[in-house]
């Protein structure tokens, strides 16, 4: 077989077949919480009840599979603290993100009996625009970054923004990002300027770029890609989809490991017999 | 609704994922339906999350509301219009004569981004970076050894790192003798973090392909009426038939051309 001539569309398939094929497999592959998501989990731990936690969903449907179980995730755990939670984002998709992670959360608390209200316990301010701006402006006043929330309240009248006007009122703050404005924003713009505790979950492309951040301390804890999202559900102890998918998900990358080390040896047998043709020669 | 929702879902996914074979008129459509109703959802959430309550109401509140009591409050109820001054300005752009007016508020716009940026990343990406790099490297609780968290190792690791990579992209001095040894060793570090980058790139892109697949195969139920195997099906009996029509027609041309 010819590396140039070779059909990429047999990756593709072969891709898709261990995916489809080996998803429904009921076996779990062991794996352990990292510190990053162990960080992650014991920030929101360790907050009081009643306190104010403000979450950026900065994401859309192109992510769901890394992200929204992490958000569905946080929303669940800090309703079950008792926290109150004020959610935004400065991506335009975000808004119906949060609406779905709050449907899906409060309907987990409600099958144990804890109800949970819309403007008393959480509430979805929507999209801000502006980028660095909006991120800015966000932080130093909430209410007049979002006069109204996503369904058209007035957001000084709900009970939940009550004696709540910058991030000076915030305890936490946890940003869901797959890109720009993201996580680097709130870092730059909030994080630093308040002084306030950042948690973050990211999708795995930008997860790399944390790490300095985490091991500095100005991120108390990240959760990165569908294997921080399996890391968070584990440590729930709420198994979903992420947990579900990572079976599949270590069985393909031992397909690309198949692929890097077959390429790497049809490439140097190439170098190889190009080699010894020219010494022939 | 929710069932309609699905066989969307699982009809667009598989019509994107049809790509992967070649390009075809049913990818050609899904690409279409997406930039349309992406622009149209992002004017609506601009118009009724940005322009309706930051732009609209107040200067409604302003010109319906009881008059201004003192200078304050009056530029408080119309400072808006600025913006909305400054706005209408950059269509300037779209005149020859005028267009040099546009570059007012885009000096404005940059201008505030830039100090942004500046202050915010000064302080997180330089100075508490370089606050994270400055660690002990003896200490009577520091192990020497240690697989997470701080350690002798660990330190030396991260200080020698730093350090050999900072050297590779300083290029004021000519790089030889020490100094190209000491960037030689920066690379490693350099390719370290390009593999992490590239695993979890593998890893987020197999992650969304698993997302789709989940989603697949929960409208492959028979609640949502097994909307992702007839769509499968309908996806695959079209790229056959396209296929098939293509080929004929590529014979016929080439006999044309022949004779």
């Amino acid at each position: 077989m010819k590396a140039k001539t070779f059909d990429r569309r047999w990756i593709f398939l072969s891709m898709g077949l261990v995916v489809f094929v080996f998803l429904k497999l009921p076996v779990q592959l062991p794996f352990l919480p990292t510190p990053e998501s162990k960080g992650f989990y014991q920030a929101v731990q360790e907050i009081p009840p009643g306190s104010i936690v403000y979450l950026s969903a900065d994401y859309g449907p192109s992510t769901v599979a890394e992200i929204f179980p992490m958000h569905t995730g946080i929303v669940y755990q800090l309703l079950r603290r008792d926290a109150k939670i004020i959610s935004g984002s400065v991506w335009d998709t975000g808004p119906p993100m949060i609406d779905r992670a709050h449907e899906v959360a409060t309907a987990w608390l409600a099958e144990e009996g804890i109800e949970k209200q819309y403007g008393v316990d959480y509430v979805n301010l929507g999209y801000k625009a502006g980028y660095d701006v909006a991120v800015a402006k966000i932080g130093a006043s909430i209410p007049e970054a979002f006069p109204k929330d996503y369904r058209g309240n007035r957001v000084q009248d709900l009970p939940i923004m009550e004696g709540v006007s910058s991030f000076k009122d915030v305890v936490l703050l946890c940003n869901f990002s797959s890109g720009t404005p993201g996580t680097r924003q709130w870092l730059q713009q909030v994080q630093t300027r308040y002084d306030v505790r950042l948690i973050a979950g990211v999708t795995a492309v930008m997860a790399p770029d944390l790490y300095s951040f985490f091991q500095s301390g100005q991120i108390e804890g990240f959760l990165g890609g569908l294997v921080g999202a399996a890391e968070y559900e584990f440590l729930l102890d709420r198994p979903g989809t992420a947990m579900a998918g990572m079976t599949v998900q270590s069985l393909a990358h031992f397909l690309i490991l198949g692929f890097i080390l077959v390429g790497n040896a049809m490439y140097f047998r190439r170098r190889w017999r190009a080699r010894s043709e020219k010494e022939q020669s | 609704m929710e069932v309609f929702g699905a066989w969307v879902s699982a009809f667009l996914t598989l019509a994107i994922l049809s790509f992967l074979y070649k390009d075809n008129p049913i990818y050609k459509l899904a690409e279409h339906l997406f930039i349309g109703v992406a622009t149209g959802y992002v004017l609506i959430q601009t118009w009724v999350g940005t322009l309706e309550p930051n732009l609209v109401y107040p200067l409604r509140e302003a010109m319906t509301g009881p008059p201004a009591e003192s200078l304050g409050q009056w530029l408080d109820h119309w400072k808006r219009l600025g913006a909305v001054i400054l706005g209408v300005l950059v269509l300037a752009r779209l005149s020859k004569k005028a267009g040099w007016v546009s570059r007012w508020p885009l000096a404005m716009l940059i201008g505030t981004f830039a100090a942004l940026r500046l202050t915010g990343y000064a302080q997180s990406d330089l100075v508490e970076q370089v606050n994270g790099t400055m660690v002990p490297l003896v200490g009577p609780d520091l192990p020497l050894l240690a697989w997470e968290g701080p350690s002798v190792i660990n330190h030396l690791v991260l200080i020698v790192g730093v350090l050999c990579v900072l050297i590779y992209f300083f290029f004021s001095i000519e790089q030889k003798g020490v100094v190209k040894h000491v960037a030689y060793v920066g690379t490693f570090f350099l390719m370290v973090t390009f593999g992490s980058s590239f695993g979890y790139t593998v890893l987020a892109r197999v992650s969304l392909l698993i997302g789709r697949a989940q989603e697949l195969y929960q409208y492959a139920e028979p609640r949502y009426g097994y909307a992702s195997i007839v769509c499968a099906a309908v996806v695959i009996a079209f790229l056959a038939g396209w296929e098939l029509w293509n080929r004929k027609r590529a014979s016929r041309d080439e006999t044309e051309q022949s004779e």
